[in-house]
């Protein structure tokens, strides 16, 4: 059966329906107008190849998906002045132009990272940009424009390098915290030496630099918050490399975990105990380690049931001559490293992973796995070290709990063939018509956005509505449907990818079901609802009961 | 002569690939080309001899210092014999020396020149393996099958058995995995080696959903030879089997361990 599945796969990836030839995983690939700068290139330091994210979220307020990315400057040299974040506005069918009104977005520093959440629950979604120096917050207005509010939060404390961040409830009183994940101590001025690589020169870092402390933020409402990194436990630890943090309820108890994922040391894993602090259980999890008892540089992070079992998984990117990593869920917080099993290993080996995600892109009902790829070192030639700089895109399909790599192919799937210097990437219905489309970037170059027209069935986009509660989008939260082929289930979370923020809903394939589908919501309360999709409907919101 | 038209037909194709992580060959979009290498030298190495020893005496001063860990003076001695009668030699003892620095590309290509009919050298029936080696890493996991088939064809070596038990489970063929696993560890005498085999044997019993197996298993791994990949395992699994005091000990131990 495997072999069956592994073959179709590799056979061009089609399936026949309605008599006509489909081609599954067809994305129509389209560059946009404008580029991202992350520092110099080709890079010239460990501060120019961590960039990096971008958000799908409806900045204007007119309904559609827009995009954002913060960048940098071309030179860490000239002071870190340069083009900064840029926007592009969506307009529902699919195009991305940018703008040069950022709608008050004016962020001009070194950015990295960028979460999205309404933490002022005022019905706007709020951007916070990660950056190296001064993070910022900017809450969005009924206006349908931003307002930078970054002192007045007073998340503008410190002054470090911070690449990733997640909203979530860590103290469950309803509203959404965060958790701030920071990498280096790193002076762009004064870089640290370079460094042998495999028989290459290459810039120093991150091994022998000073780790940041990572940040937790306790939200005050009203779009303030107060640090809480000692008082709920998080700096107990010792600071580490962060690169990515979800906030996710991984064992569907109603309080909220932490998952930070570390470069080239053992992630974490902070679950919060009986007194309303957090420990750290990395190691306990068997999270904090691959299946051989090392740690990774764990770069992107993805949620989804890899097996069907209603627990959430996570599976991790990770450095070259590494495999990515699957953590299979087997309950009670406990995790197991299934990447052989699972036929994800070997085959990530020769590539440095960055944004991934489990997407239902053909719509059966069955999540595929995408990571996107590419080098931090230039001289990542085939030759000299056996890697290439740029990279394309890995996608697998499953079967039972086993995956496949889908080949690259002609026309519509020649997206899997494509060798770029990928980085962050956002998951999202960009052209309404109920299926997942995704953006995504490559290291100071160009934004692509990938336009799914491979889906042969039915999509259905879900969205939260919480209009009265602290956090209108339910952040947190884990969606179900019931289908004839069975309960699939998604968790609504920030900060999976990597840096980057998808489009605040959640998507199902439902294949050739039409009738109404029964969706069942847990609440990051851990609330019970369940909800009925109309007929047809391609897109749906749960608005929480009373 | 038609061998040798067939033999630079191969090493062409095997020189025009890529490598892992950019249109990987060893992909569906297309067949790696270091099949139809391994193909036309398992009809060149079945069944044939290699020297004892090494007809070129700089060669020989070379595997000497490999052996001592000298590896710039080694590669001095290798570099000029390259392009002369004896580069097939010169080229496998590169493909060594840019293995141990994890040059994988250049370690392949060295290999696939090391593949080029000419005077043999002791260590050509070490060649598929050290080839395989080096596809593994760089991603060409169908070829790198191939070439470990082909080293265990040529010597019964138990490592080739191994990865190809491994590769086995990554694609989710447990029966020839269980077959390929047993094999290798008849075959392997040393302990740390016996004891990764156990602990891939008992990632076969989890595949099985039998946590006990897999418990023995991995406990048989730590008796033999104290490894992190087997004291991380079992310390998973006996937290998940309601065992926290045994868990504990061997995560004590995983800390321990460097």
């Amino acid at each position: 059966m495997r072999r069956a599945a592994a073959v179709a796969a590799l056979l061009g990836a089609s399936v026949a329906c309605g008599g006509a030839e489909e081609v599954r995983f067809a994305m129509r690939e389209v560059d946009l107008e404008g580029r991202v700068v992350h520092g110099a290139m080709p890079p010239e330091q460990l501060l120019d190849v961590k960039g990096g994210g971008l958000a799908l979220f409806d900045a204007d307020g007119d309904g559609d998906l827009d995009l954002y990315a913060p960048g940098g400057a071309p030179s860490w040299a000239a002071g870190g002045a340069g083009p900064g974040g840029r926007l592009w506005l969506g307009d529902g069918t699919g195009a991305l132009r940018p703008t040069e009104d950022r709608l008050g977005l004016d962020f001009r520093g070194r950015g990295y990272g960028v979460a999205v959440a309404d933490v002022d629950a005022d019905g706007c979604e709020d951007l916070l940009v990660c950056a190296h120096g001064q993070n910022r917050l900017f809450l969005g207005t009924a206006d349908g424009r931003f307002v930078d509010a970054t002192e007045a939060s007073g998340l503008g404390e410190h002054r470090r390098w911070s690449v990733a961040a997640s909203f979530g409830d860590l103290d469950g009183d309803g509203d959404l915290d965060l958790y701030v994940a920071n990498y280096v101590r790193f002076d762009p001025v004064r870089p640290p030496e370079g460094m042998e690589f495999r028989g290459a020169e290459v810039f120093g870092g991150p091994m022998g630099l000073e780790a940041e402390p990572d940040e937790v933020w306790e939200n005050l409402g009203g779009g303030t918050f107060r640090e809480a990194t000692d008082a709920w436990g998080f700096g107990r630890v010792a600071a580490s490399y962060g690169l990515g943090v979800v906030i996710a309820d991984l064992d569907g108890d109603g309080s909220q975990e932490v998952f930070v994922g570390n470069d080239s040391q053992r992630n974490f894993l902070f679950v919060r105990d009986a007194e309303g602090g957090f420990t750290e259980r990395g190691l306990a999890s068997g999270l904090g380690f691959d299946e051989n008892g090392f740690g990774q540089a764990t770069m992107g992070i993805a949620l989804g049931d890899s097996d069907d079992d209603g627990r959430v998984d996570l599976f991790t990117t990770n450095f070259m001559a590494d495999r990515n990593t699957l953590h299979r869920n087997r309950g009670g917080l406990l995790f197991e490293d299934r990447t052989r099993l699972a036929g994800l290993g070997q085959v990530s080996v020769p590539y440095l992973g960055w944004s991934t995600a489990f997407v239902d892109l053909d719509q059966d009902g069955r999540e595929e796995l995408v990571a996107f790829n590419g080098h931090v070192y230039p001289e990542a030639t085939c030759v000299e070290m056996g890697w290439a700089h740029r990279q394309e895109p890995l996608l697998f399909t499953r079967e039972g709990d086993h995956f496949t790599r889908v080949a690259a192919g002609p026309g519509l799937l020649a997206w899997l063939g494509r060798p770029l210097l990928s980085r962050g990437s956002a998951w999202g219905d960009l052209d309404g018509d109920g299926d997942l489309d995704a953006v995504h970037l490559e290291l100071s170059g160009e934004v692509h956005a990938l336009l799914n027209e491979g889906a042969h069935g039915r999509g259905l986009v879900v969205r939260l509505h919480d209009p009265d509660g602290p956090n209108p989008r339910g952040l947190g939260a884990c969606v179900r449907v019931r289908t004839a082929v069975g309960t699939q289930s998604r968790w609504l979370v920030s900060g999976d990818g990597y840096a980057s923020a998808h489009e605040a809903a959640v998507h199902f394939g439902l294949g050739e079901q039409e009738g109404a589908v029964q969706v069942l919501v847990r609440w990051p309360d851990g609330l019970e609802q369940e909800d009925l999709a109309p007929a047809g409907a391609l897109h749906h919101a749960v608005t929480r009961s009373r | 002569m038609r061998s040798l038209q067939g033999s630079a037909a191969a090493l062409t194709l095997a020189l025009l690939l890529g490598c892992g992580g950019s249109s990987e060959p060893g992909s569906a979009a297309g067949t790696d080309p270091a099949l139809a290498l391994l193909a036309q030298a398992r009809a060149e190495l079945v069944g044939k001899g290699v020297p004892r020893e090494s007809g070129r005496p700089p060669l020989a001063a070379a595997r000497a210092h490999l052996a001592s860990g000298r590896e710039e003076r080694a590669r001095e001695l290798v570099v000029p014999d390259l392009e002369g009668p004896a580069s097939a030699e010169a080229h496998y003892l590169l493909g060594v020396l840019e293995s141990r620095a994890l040059r994988w590309g250049r370690a392949a290509e060295a290999f696939e020149r090391a593949f080029a009919p000419g005077p043999g050298y002791p260590e050509r029936v070490l060649l598929p393996f050290k080839y395989g080696r080096a596809l593994e890493e760089l991603g060409r996991i169908d070829a790198a099958r191939a070439a470990f088939e082909l080293d265990h064809e040529l010597s019964g070596d138990g490592e080739a058995l191994f990865r190809l038990g491994l590769f086995d489970l990554e694609a989710g063929d447990l029966v020839s995995a269980d077959e390929r696993l047993a094999d290798a560890r008849r075959r392997f005498t040393v302990p740390r080696d016996v004891a990764r085999v156990l602990v891939a044997q008992a990632d076969l019993a989890l595949a099985r959903e039998d946590a006990a197996a897999a418990r023995s298993l991995l406990e048989e791994a730590v008796q033999r030879a104290p490894q992190r990949a087997s004291l991380a395992r079992l310390a998973r699994l006996c937290r998940e089997l309601g065992d926290e005091e045994s868990a504990l000990r061997f995560e004590a131990a995983l800390e321990r361990l460097p």
